[in-house]
């Protein structure tokens, strides 16, 4: 019993080993300008544009749910227009940004690393290699970069549809004062949750698409091989995040202090 | 060219390879041969960088393998061609983009020259016109034809074959060994197959290696390989099982 936890101890911290100098090795390549625009573009559109589905219902869903669930409890109290500043700065630090992590670490994460995997199994990455083109370079680089750009614009979205959904739902069906609540609303949403969600945005992003990629290109040789790496991939991305967005929520909150 | 120095590799502790030593020439087609398993492939990717020799000295091209990080090694495989197993075409690009992909990556050649490169390697593998086709739209023996048009196009000193005809019928075997005897003749690059289809040997080979319990058991030119009394290597190239191998 003792054996297997060390070794698993051990194994965590090669990975995390591993994901650091992967990571690292894509900064240079970045810094030498080997991001292809054209393979950048084509990641951003995969990622971006083919994720607003699943972002859009999870946003509005969200809010709605909060705005509905908030009302409940605040109107025994007679506080209904405090409902949206609720959602509002709910939405914006934590829950825009780590719901719209875990839909796109399910979505966008999975395709990565089973491609990336496939690409592993049936040697792709091996041709690439001996084609003179570092996978680092061709494969990881597009899709860190698509990622970390495309994340804090979906997590904008999945905010604004949220709060959007939220006021329709209290001003148009619960009868909430709609000027009382859009200006509580304004009032207690700082600049500083704005900011959090939005970086918060960037480095789920990096979370997803560095572990993603990492799964796929580390990928174990067969069909069970890619199918393995695809759900590590999805777990270990939303664990992280979960776990990333403790910490960030605590560093932030006092690094941007100032800004509220 | 290529010198392989008692290269060792394992695998969970098991040597697959335990002391290969040999030297290829330039210009010269050297055919790997052996059981399966016996190390052949894994040797093939340490000739060409894709794994590391876990001790041992690889020098291709004048240059230590084992002294280069990935991009050195990527300025070595750009003179290099590899045509794999399965082929390993990119399933995302098209057959065009597939066999341009060194030459617009190298950014050497003019959009038309590429094109021009790409319709010529095409037309060496016998399937004109199919540029736009996906690898999906391919069958194993186009696939093939294809892999070894993306590994010829960019006139390589050195190509590498790993099991060539594996998978593909008589027919297919045959046209694939005739189209790497005009591309060696071609290209006069130093071409290298590892096989277990002895018609490849006979039809390509200058020179024969043959593998066997992690080293080079026997090597010489392929009419003294098939022409040899030991019993190990007479087994292989008359495809006999040990009896003593076969347990009912």
């Amino acid at each position: 019993m003792q054996m297997p936890m060390r070794q698993r101890f051990h194994d965590a911290l090669e990975a995390l080993g591993e994901l650091a100098m992967l990571l690292a090795e894509a900064v240079r390549a970045l810094a030498r300008g080997r991001l292809s625009v054209q393979d950048l573009a084509y990641q951003f559109y995969f990622l971006g544009a083919r994720s607003q589905a699943v972002v859009l219902i999870t946003g509005a869903f969200t809010g709605l749910v909060l705005c509905a669930q908030t009302f409940f409890q605040f109107h025994k109290v007679k506080m209904d227009t405090a409902t949206l500043a609720v959602v509002s700065v709910s939405m914006s630090s934590e829950l825009g940004p780590v719901l719209t992590a875990l839909m796109v670490a399910g979505r966008v994460g999975a395709a990565m690393a089973a491609e990336l995997g496939t690409m592993r199994v049936t040697e792709q990455i091996d041709a690439l290699r001996t084609l003179g083109a570092h996978p680092v370079d061709y494969l990881l680089l597009p899709r860190l970069a698509a990622t970390v750009l495309a994340m804090p614009l979906l997590t904008a979205e999945s905010v604004g549809i949220g709060i959007g959904a939220a006021y329709a739902l209290g001003v148009g069906l619960l009868g909430i004062d709609g000027a009382y609540a859009w200006a509580n609303m304004i009032r207690y949403t700082g600049l500083n949750e704005l900011v959090m969600g939005q970086i918060k945005g960037v480095v789920f992003g990096l979370i997803i698409a560095l572990i993603s990629c990492y799964k796929g290109l580390q990928c174990p040789l067969g069909a069970e091989g890619v199918g393995r790496a695809t759900t590590e991939a999805v777990v270990w991305s939303s664990i992280a995040v979960l776990i990333g967005n403790f910490f960030l929520t605590l560093l932030l909150t006092r690094l941007l202090e100032g800004l509220s | 060219m290529i010198e392989a120095r008692e290269i060792v590799r394992r695998f969970d502790g098991h040597a697959v390879l335990n002391g290969v030593d040999f030297r290829i020439a330039e210009g010269e087609a050297a055919a790997i041969i052996g059981r399966s398993g016996c190390g052949k492939s894994v040797l093939l990717r340490i000739l060409i960088g894709l794994l590391p020799a876990d001790s041992g000295r690889v020098v291709v091209l004048g240059q230590d393998l084992g002294a280069l990080d990935e991009r050195g090694l990527l300025e070595i495989r750009q003179q290099c061609g590899m045509l794999f197993q399965a082929a390993a075409l990119f399933d995302s690009l098209t057959v065009e983009e597939n066999i341009g992909f060194l030459l617009r990556r190298q950014g050497r050649c003019s959009r038309a020259e590429v094109d021009r490169r790409v319709a010529e390697a095409l037309d060496l593998v016998g399937l004109p016109g199919i540029q736009a086709k996906k690898p999906a739209e391919l069958s194993g023996g186009m696939r093939k034809r294809v892999g070894l048009a993306r590994a010829i196009v960019h006139r390589p000193r050195i190509v590498f074959y790993d099991e060539p005809t594996t998978g593909l019928d008589p027919v297919s075997a045959d046209s694939i060994d005739r189209l790497i005897e005009q591309v060696c003749a071609k290209l006069r690059a130093t071409t290298v197959v590892v096989t277990h289809d002895m018609r490849t040997v006979r039809r390509i080979a200058q020179r024969v290696l043959m593998l066997h319990e992690g080293r080079v058991y026997a090597s010489g030119a392929p009419r003294e390989i098939f022409a040899s009394a030991d019993p190990v290597v007479r087994r292989f190239v008359d495809g006999v099982s040990d009896p003593r191998e076969v347990t009912l």
